[in-house]
């Protein structure tokens, strides 16, 4: 039984190379794709940048590398890049690629609001970095942007109007991205596409389209209440006055902690997807999965206060119980992976191994969020260089190996060439190395008591080595990124063909060309389970696709 | 010896040969426990009461975390080293197994049972950090401005204000109960000494209280955590406990200077 989908309609013309034009006015899911990572990539070579200049000023103790303000504002728009225009929007720019392919859609829903939504991103992130050419320089009152400190009295340059500005863009470029892709996972998927057999990296994007539309509004509001501060004599935030300071940090960890999740939820996904393939089975406990990805969601909007233990104005035991609730979800996640990986055949191709340094850095980062969650705890570690360990080893360690296996694995698909096994290896381990060594001793630092955010330090604290340990680390790191570069210029030279399906997979994506046409499809497999293309190869294996449709709330083996 | 267990492996599940690692992974994280249970995890040890209960509360968090991170890393290294895809591999598909929900159940209740017992001890220990004394020995104002403290000794008419070129120290009396009545004038600050484990936001509009006991004499660093603009790396104190005697010494030779000094 074959399915076909549109055939490619007049206004289309089939393939074509773009022009500058052309991708301007694109309104084609790919092609907006392939724009969120392409500008995503350099946002990250840049926030990457700044984060180098920070481990510089920080390698020896008294450096004057950096003046003060411009450590402040390094440091600002490094948080501001890494959490804003790199991280969040990949999920989004993988989103719109394969979400629509994942489900045998020939577009998203809305393919013109798409392009609105990709050039308020661009655009809002150019406006932040325009910022370094306004007089004072780009905003410094941290990548949070505390109340009072970000009002007109505290930080009157025009930068800070500028990052107000560019966060307000990318928000609503979120938000519209949001309900696109929720009116295309519940609209458009193709015929035996149910959402219990949808891969389970477009489960955890329509769930992180969710929490995007219960995040994003607040945050926006609390900075459009601030601009109104700053500018026509407001005073939410001005106690004196009798507004409340307290009141923007409820705001922004409203949007604050959801958002963390929306910078994992998608990479849970893309690893869910790859460790199937490489382990040579079907993911294990898919259902879990999905309850465990929920779980998460709902558990993430009542816990934003536990980024306020200190302020003495929250529940403190309430946010705690919730915030160590969260491990149990994610747990489930972890034995979901491990399962899959149980009694497999394990093969190590470079998406196979991001998927394992996830593993491994998730969860140095997962067991000291537990402690984070504790109260008490954080009267000691909040606000210290343990923070800024814990929350690199999710972010960078966890979301960052994750978008690169991801990388890896659909980099044949969008291109229909390969990149190159050994440099990427080669890669893996620099990063691998280079990232542990870099955020490692910033936990030892953290419980010596170093406050994050300052730009210098005495010899007589103790913090030197760990330090300097870390700088190294970060320059070892480095070398991995710029082998990744590095292979994206000789894959794009050598131009290896990957076929159709390199990896033997057996997710919808893998049914079409690569890169896959206009429209996508021009023939569908039939749809019985969460993995069609893998029921399709081995149609001939009763065994191998029995129980398809997954037997879900099936019993033990 | 690899072979034959392939060949198992491929005949389907055995409980006898599942035993065997996690035997090991229990020995090895029982040993694990053992040999750090009097580590200090990194942590100083808490030079007040209450950082002593904090200390203590982050050693017991150790213990549920290092048996938790061994097994799910034993786990992790357990599947690539034993299920990776051997050269002689006869190109069969593994057991497709796509649920196990006796298993599935067990993973999420002990976690929730877990769960449980550490927010158990939280709560016990956030108890006893907050507790605010009725009648504490003595009242400190703390205020926070950029980039400076002001510490106000309530009723006793001493002022102790840091300048740029000078670290103000916080003196205190040595076992008995200070409260800290913490404010700022400008933006959000923190109070915090790595030492007793312990910070609390500076908030402006908003007054929180908070009690240190500090058992024994001694000098400690002190820094605000919360960043707060320019000179925010430099908005450092000391607070230096003393025994009750010189304490009262020192705040005779303070009254009537009532200078920026200590």
């Amino acid at each position: 039984m074959s399915t076909t989908t549109a055939a490619p309609s007049a206004e289309h013309p089939k393939t074509r190379r773009l022009g500058l034009v052309g991708w301007l006015t694109t309104t084609n899911h790919k092609q907006i794709g392939w724009l969120y990572l392409g500008t995503t990539f350099v946002f990250f070579l840049a926030g990457g940048l700044l984060a180098m200049l920070i481990r510089i000023q920080l390698a020896r103790p008294d450096m004057t590398f950096l003046s003060r303000q411009t450590y402040d504002q390094i440091f600002t728009i490094h948080g501001t890049t890494m959490v804003f225009l790199v991280i969040a929007p990949i999920g989004l720019g993988f989103a719109n690629y394969f979400v629509p392919l994942q489900i045998g859609a020939p577009d998203m829903a809305f393919p013109r609001m798409n392009a609105l939504s990709v050039w308020l991103f661009i655009g809002g992130g150019l406006t932040i970095y325009a910022s370094f050419l306004s007089s004072h320089g780009p905003a410094s009152a941290g990548w949070t942007f505390y109340a009072p400190l970000s009002d007109g009295q505290f930080s009157p340059g025009a930068g800070t109007d500028m990052w107000i500005m560019g966060i307000l863009c990318v928000s609503t470029g979120s938000i519209l991205t949001a309900v696109n892709l929720m009116a295309t996972v519940v609209m458009m998927r193709a015929p035996g596409m149910t959402m219990w057999r949808m891969p389970l990296f477009t489960w955890n994007m329509l769930i992180t389209s969710l929490l995007i539309l219960v995040a994003f509004p607040p945050l926006a509001g609390a900075l459009a209440l601030l601009f109104i501060d700053r500018h026509f004599g407001g005073h939410f935030y001005t106690p004196a006055f009798g507004g409340s300071a307290v009141l923007y940090q409820h705001l922004f960890w409203f949007f604050g902690h959801p958002e963390v999740y929306i910078m994992a939820l998608p990479f849970f996904g893309i690893v869910t997807d790859v460790i199937p393939v490489f382990s040579h089975k079907p993911i294990f406990g898919y259902a879990g999965f999905v309850l465990a990805s929920m779980a998460i969601a709902g558990l993430s909007m009542a816990v934003w206060a536990h980024h306020m233990f200190t302020t003495g104005v929250v529940d403190n035991p309430f946010f705690s119980g919730m915030s160590f609730l969260i491990a149990v979800p994610t747990g489930i996640k972890f034995f979901n992976w491990i399962g899959t990986m149980w009694r497999g055949k394990l093969t190590f191709e470079t998406p196979m191994l991001w998927c394992i340094g996830f593993l491994l850095n998730f969860l140095i980062g997962g067991i000291t969020g537990v402690m984070l969650a504790s109260a008490p705890i954080d009267y000691n570690m909040n606000n210290t260089y343990f923070v800024v360990a814990h929350m690199h080893y999710v972010l960078g360690g966890g979301s960052l190996f994750a978008i690169f296996a991801g990388v890896y694995y659909w980099f044949p698909k969008m291109t229909g060439f390969r990149l190159s096994e050994r440099i990427g290896k080669w890669g893996f381990w620099f990063t691998f190395v280079g990232f542990n060594l870099t955020f490692w001793p910033l936990f030892v630092v953290g419980l010596r008591g170093m406050p994050r955010r300052i730009q210098t330090y005495s010899p007589s604290a103790g913090w030197t080595d760990p330090n300097t340990l870390a700088t190294i680390g970060f320059f070892v790191l480095l070398v991995g990124v710029i082998l990744f570069a590095v292979n994206l210029i000789v894959s794009f030279r050598t131009r290896e063909p990957a076929g159709d399906n390199p990896w033997g997979a057996g997710t919808l994506e893998w049914a079409t060309s690569s890169p896959p046409p206009e429209h996508n499809f021009t023939w569908l497999p039939p749809i019985r389970s969460e993995r069609p293309v893998f029921d399709w190869d081995h149609r001939n294996d009763a065994e191998a696709v029995a129980g398809g449709d997954g037997g879900h709330g099936g019993g033990g083996t | 010896m690899n072979r034959s267990w392939k060949r198992r492996a491929a005949a389907g599940p055995e409980p006898s040969r599942r035993r065997a690692p996690l035997w090991l992974r229990a020995a090895i994280g029982g040993a694990a426990l053992l040999a750090l249970s009097s580590c200090d995890f990194g942590a100083p040890p808490g030079a007040t009461t209450q950082g002593k209960t904090i200390a203590d509360l982050y050693h017991v968090l150790w213990y549920f975390a290092i048996p938790v991170g061994v097994i799910v890393y034993g786990l992790i290294l357990w599947s690539i080293v034993r299920y990776r895809k051997r050269p002689d591999d006869d190109g069969s598909l593994p057991k497709q197994t796509r649920y196990a929900l006796r298993l599935e159940v067990t993973y999420t209740v002990i976690p929730i049972l877990m769960v449980a017992a550490i927010f158990g001890f939280t709560y016990r220990a956030e108890q006893n950090v907050d507790r605010v004394a009725p009648n504490p020995a003595i009242v400190v104002d703390v205020d926070g401005f950029q980039w400076e403290w002001r510490f106000t000794y309530e009723g006793k008419g001493v002022t102790v204000v840091g300048t740029p070129g000078h670290v103000p120290t916080l003196v205190l009396p040595a076992g008995e109960t200070t409260q800290i009545v913490l404010r700022s004038e400008d933006v959000v600050h923190a109070f915090f000494v790595p030492d007793f484990l312990f910070q609390r936001q500076a908030i402006p509009g908003v007054v929180n209280r908070f009690d240190l006991t500090i058992p024994s004499p001694g000098v400690w660093p002190g820094a605000c955590s919360q960043y707060c603009g320019l000179d925010h790396t430099s908005m450092i104190f000391t607070v230096r406990a003393v025994s009750p005697a010189d304490f009262a010494t020192w705040l005779a030779s303070q009254g009537s200077s009532g200078g920026a000094s200590a």
